[in-house]
């Protein structure tokens, strides 16, 4: 407890690999929010990832380089809860798919600027379900947006995902 | 009580009172689909969001999960509510066909209501639309998955609720689907609800699909009468012709629910074959002349032999109108009569249950639920008075327990103890559970004539040894208890089972325990007709005079013999020997072409009526529509005839009891207004009982009850409670009953085409032992021959019934009236296995 990120990752994990560059993480599973750069030195306790508007949250790390397209990653995270919803509300069951299905038209090239602010009203929505699946599960569109809104709206632009050349 | 404001109005509210329901009172609708106060709160559909502003809750939260409390604010406009609402319609609407103009429900729909009313009207979602399989579900219920709402009412009322198993939710997520593991009918006689509680078009009615939608209906507040519980209903009604029946609530009686035999047990209304003119001997004639033909007839015998030689046989189904102007026409008339029961056993049975069930003791059916023990003794709930079953399953759920004395193979969706014994044991057994259940002080502290009974209770035999164990349960049971039941039919019972029962009540209430008696009566109105009903002559002694020519006429109103008495070639041979037999109906029965004279009636939904069900309450049912043919027949499913006419097709018949009104008067000149009004006049005069009766249009929704309790006039109010005995048992005789079924035994619900396929196969039921002992197996044919004839019939083995019992549901498609009566003995070498092929 309280071991900063910065060395978890460098010591103990044994670093970025070659030519990788630390970009975002998950600090703790697939319903947390990213932790951006800024975050880098964090101490990796409740209370501090707390103070920072963050959770510490099962403690698996995932991290992601400059190279990772973080919108292909919040499409892969929210194909987890759209097919892990169990069905029983609303907002978990059927917002999951939505914005699932917003996602992946951003990654392919078919986004609309409204969909940036269909999502994070969703997200927000998607706080009043009926257990705290989805509130998870909607932290990293939620941070995504937060932190990386220019990565997606390079998507939209571009009318296709900028990592990806071909 | 918990005072709170919502939208700026200030409401106090019971505690425990949902929020949702707070507003409701306030006249402030909040949308909800998976809510429904039957089934409670889940919190699963999210669409009854508001925000709490102050008290113990804060933010957007579900108003159906949570109490009203003291000091709440709460906004149902509130912007953010407001905007998560219609967030919840759009993501409803995702998948959802957008074709209401083709969809059954629509007209009807939550869903189309509150998608109109959440102003969702652009679809913004580029997606593809799931789609899932429908399942075929049987004749009675359509199903059309692809417009579920994923609301789980469907899934909760029919496993939570009810107790059945068969269709229920499966797979996760998106892919939620309700129905069935495989694609077959539904097994719960309650299936046809999931059409009224499910909000969108996934269950519809089958039978009335295309007919049309539901502001081409009239729709009039009706009851049930396929069985005497008599729950309401509303009928909806298109070009003279009910299309379809739905639940409607009414808080004593039938709550939200109604079963399948009363949903489309309607069909006999518009039966093709219904007989729609009068006649004389079998030629269409006027209604007059056919009126004016019996009443000469009916005064010439009367003058040449005295007026006993004229009886009448009313009907348990039959509004207390009926009932009442058939009393009347007697009396003034002299004739004898009115006669109910063609089964003098059963018309015991049914007057010592009305005698007995004095005010304190008479519980409704939704007291049933309230209960933490239930006694139920010769009654088969699922068969007899279906909803009991929902009833008992209520209180199920709270914790209480079920324990059935009954000979039957007692179905029910969930566990209950069941003590079976041959019908002729039951009394016996009856009364050592009562023994071993009042405690010393109480009997101390009996009357004499009490005590009488008490001590008349013989000590241990063979039969109370060999149940012994389950017997001191269930008492230990009754002693724990302390809101008890006792559930007691009047069927297949001995004649002193209805007694003993009341007499255990009033003991238990002696313990000071709180006690409800519900008994099951045979048929809608047959409480009326107990109070109604002669008591000197019994249908077999009519028929006996009859043949000995003292009888010469017999007036049958809207009862059919043919389906009630055992002894078929006995009563074929009698009503040839009569002078005049004069029938009146709405059913196509047999006895219309034995009938001298035939005059048509109305059904309950033609002429309306007070029904009393059998917790004596007076029920009213409105009339729904009137005039003859429906369309649909009339013009064989093409447009109606282009020409004028200044007639109804096929409006002839009149209510019975206006053609008894005809017959009571002296010539055709009957002022037709107002003789409603003067049966109901003489009703109150005669019967001091039914001067509670309200005026017709402040009559209360759930009726008003009237329990005579002992006042009853009644042949043998003494009480007949003897020592019960078992008569000598021997292992080479078997008691066979006849008794009631869910589908196909009750003659108004067999008429109906749909219910004919929820039919299952005329059988006997016989346990696995005797099977054994005779050595037939399951399916094998045998001929029961009985003094009177033979009936051949399939077996159906079973071991959750009583040894050395046979039982035959009385079904319309099988010939049991050969057996002489309608509970015999045979020994066992007068069941025979015989051939599929060979006749009987
Ligand atoms: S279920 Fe309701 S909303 Fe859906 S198509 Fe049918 S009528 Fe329309
Ligand atoms: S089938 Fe009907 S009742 Fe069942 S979950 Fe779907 S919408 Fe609700
Ligand atoms: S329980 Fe009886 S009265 Fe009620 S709906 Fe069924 S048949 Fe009709
Ligand atoms: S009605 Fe409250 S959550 Fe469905």
């Amino acid at each position: 407890m309280g071991v900063r990120l910065s060395e978890i990752i460098e010591v103990h994990a044994g670093g970025m690999r070659d030519g990788a560059e630390f970009k975002a993480c998950l600090p703790g599973g697939a319903s947390t929010a990213f932790l951006p750069g800024e975050f880098y030195d964090i101490e990796m306790d409740f209370e501090t990832m707390r103070k920072a508007g963050h959770r510490l949250g099962t403690g698996a790390i995932m991290v992601f380089d400059q190279k990772t397209c973080l919108v292909a990653a919040t499409l892969n995270l929210t194909e987890f809860f759209a097919r892990e919803s169990c069905g029983w509300c609303t907002p978990c069951r059927e917002g999951f798919p939505y914005m699932r299905d917003l996602l992946w038209r951003i990654e392919h090239g078919q986004g609309q600027e409204e969909f940036i602010s269909i999502l994070s009203q969703m997200c927000r929505h998607l706080w009043n379900s009926y257990c705290a699946f989805a509130p998870g599960g909607v932290a990293p569109i939620e941070s995504l947006l937060a932190y990386f809104e220019d990565e997606v709206h390079a998507h939209i632009e571009k009318k296709k995902c900028p990592f990806n050349d071909k | 009580m918990p005072k709170l404001i919502i939208d700026n109005q200030e409401i106090d509210v019971q505690p425990g009172t949902k929020v949702i329901d707070a507003a409701e009172q306030l006249g402030i609708m909040i949308p909800r689909f998976c809510y429904h106060p039957a089934l409670g709160s889940v919190g699963a559909c999210r669409v009854c969001a508001v925000k709490f502003l102050q008290g113990p809750f804060k933010g957007v939260q579900m108003s159906c999960m949570i109490d009203a409390k003291d000091g709440m604010v709460v906004s149902t406009t509130d912007e953010e509510a407001v905007d998560f609402r219609k967030y919840v319609i759009e993501w409803l609407m995702l998948h959802h066909p957008h074709d209401c103009p083709v969809c059954d429900e629509g007209g009807h729909c939550l869903l189309q209501d509150m998608t109109v009313a959440g102003g969702h009207g652009l679809r913004r979602y580029q997606g593809k639309k799931r789609t899932h399989h429908d399942q075929h579900l049987g004749p009675l219920v359509q199903h059309e998955m692809n417009r579920c709402i994923q609301c789980y009412r469907c899934s909760r009322f029919y496993q939570k609720f009810s107790g059945y198993r068969d269709l229920g939710v499966l797979q996760i997520g998106e892919r939620v689907y309700f129905g069935r593991y495989q694609a077959g009918t539904l097994e719960s006689p309650f299936s046809g609800n999931l059409i009224d509680i499910c909000p969108t078009g996934v269950y519809t009615d089958k039978p009335s699909r295309f007919i049309g939608r539901r502001w081409d209906y009239e729709r009039t507040p009706s009851l049930c009468i396929n069985c005497s519980l008599g729950c309401h209903t509303v009928v909806s009604t298109r070009y003279r012709e009910i299309v379809r029946q739905e639940a409607r609530f009414s808080e004593a009686v039938n709550g939200h629910f109604i079963c399948d035999r009363g949903r489309y047990g309607f069909f006999y209304a518009s039966q093709e074959k219904r007989p729609r003119y009068a006649q004389i001997n079998g030629n269409e004639v006027s209604w007059e002349k056919s009126i004016q033909t019996a009443r000469d007839q009916l005064n010439r015998i009367s003058q040449e032999s005295g007026p006993g030689a004229v009886a009448s046989v009313g009907s348990v189904r039959s509004s207390l109108e009926t009932q009442a102007a058939l009393s009347r026409l007697c009396q003034k008339k002299g004739w004898q009569g009115p006669v109910y029961w063609i089964d003098h056993g059963q018309e015991m049975n049914v007057k010592t249950a009305a005698a007995e069930l004095a005010d304190e003791l008479a519980v409704s059916l939704r007291d049933v639920e309230q209960a933490d023990y239930i006694l139920a003794v010769g009654a088969d709930p699922v068969n007899e008075a279906p909803m009991l079953v929902l009833a008992l399953r209520q209180a199920q759920r709270m914790g209480a327990k079920v324990c059935f004395l009954d000979p039957r193979p007692i179905g029910l969706p969930f566990s209950f103890q069941h003590i079976s014994v041959a019908p002729q044991a039951m009394d016996l057994i009856l009364a050592h559970l009562l023994k071993e259940t009042i405690d010393q002080d109480t009997i101390k502290g009996l009357e004499p004539h009490e005590k009488k009974i008490f001590d008349a209770i013989p000590n241990n035999s063979h039969l109370v040894s060999s149940n012994q164990k389950l017997l001191n349960a269930v008492a230990n049971d009754i002693r724990l208890s302390q809101r008890l039941v006792i559930v007691c039919g009047t069927d297949v019972v001995s004649e002193t089972i209805p007694e003993r029962a009341a007499y255990f009540a009033r003991l238990l209430a002696k313990m000071g325990k709180q006690v409800g008696l519900f008994y099951l009566l045979p048929g809608a109105n047959a409480f009326g007709a107990a109070l109604l009903s002669d008591d000197a002559p019994t249908f077999g002694r009519i028929l006996d005079e009859i043949e000995a020519g003292l009888v010469r006429a017999l007036v049958l109103v809207e009862n059919d013999p043919y389906g009630y008495y055992p002894d078929r070639p006995r009563l074929e041979r009698v009503l040839q020997q009569l002078d005049l037999l004069l029938v009146m109906d709405y059913l196509d029965v047999r006895t219309i072409q034995d009938a001298d004279v035939f005059l048509p009636t109305l059904t309950l939904y033609e002429a309306g009526g007070f029904f009393v069900n059998q917790e004596g309450r007076i029920q009213k049912a409105s009339i729904a529509y009137q005039g003859g043919h429906p369309i649909s027949q009339f013009s064989n499913g093409n447009h109606p005839p282009r020409s004028f006419r200044n007639q109804i097709p096929g409006k002839e018949a009149q209510p019975a009891w206006q053609a008894l009104i005809e017959l009571a008067n002296e010539n055709s000149a009957t002022p037709k207004q107002g003789v409603r009004a003067d049966i109901l006049a003489w009703l109150v005069k005669t019967h001091p009982l039914f001067s509670k009766l309200p005026p017709d249009n402040a009559f209360p929704s759930d009726g008003i009850r009237i329990n005579p309790g002992k006042d009853i006039h009644f042949r043998s109010a003494a009480d007949r409670l003897v020592v019960p005995t078992l008569a000598s048992e021997s292992a080479d005789q078997m008691e066979l009953i006849t008794v009631d079924w869910t589908f196909g035994t009750e003659e108004l619900s067999t008429r109906s085409p749909h219910l004919r396929k929820m039919e299952s196969k005329p059988c006997v039921f016989m346990h696995s032992n005797d099977a054994a002992q005779l050595d037939i197996s399951e399916g094998d044919k045998v001929a029961v021959r009985s003094d009177t004839g033979i009936v051949s019939i399939h077996v159906t083995i079973t071991d959750n019934m009583a040894p050395g019992v046979l039982i035959i549901p009385r079904h319309q498609r099988l010939d049991w009236q050969h057996l002489g009566a309608s509970k015999i003995t045979v020994s066992k070498d007068q069941i025979r296995k015989i051939r599929e092929e060979e006749p009987c």
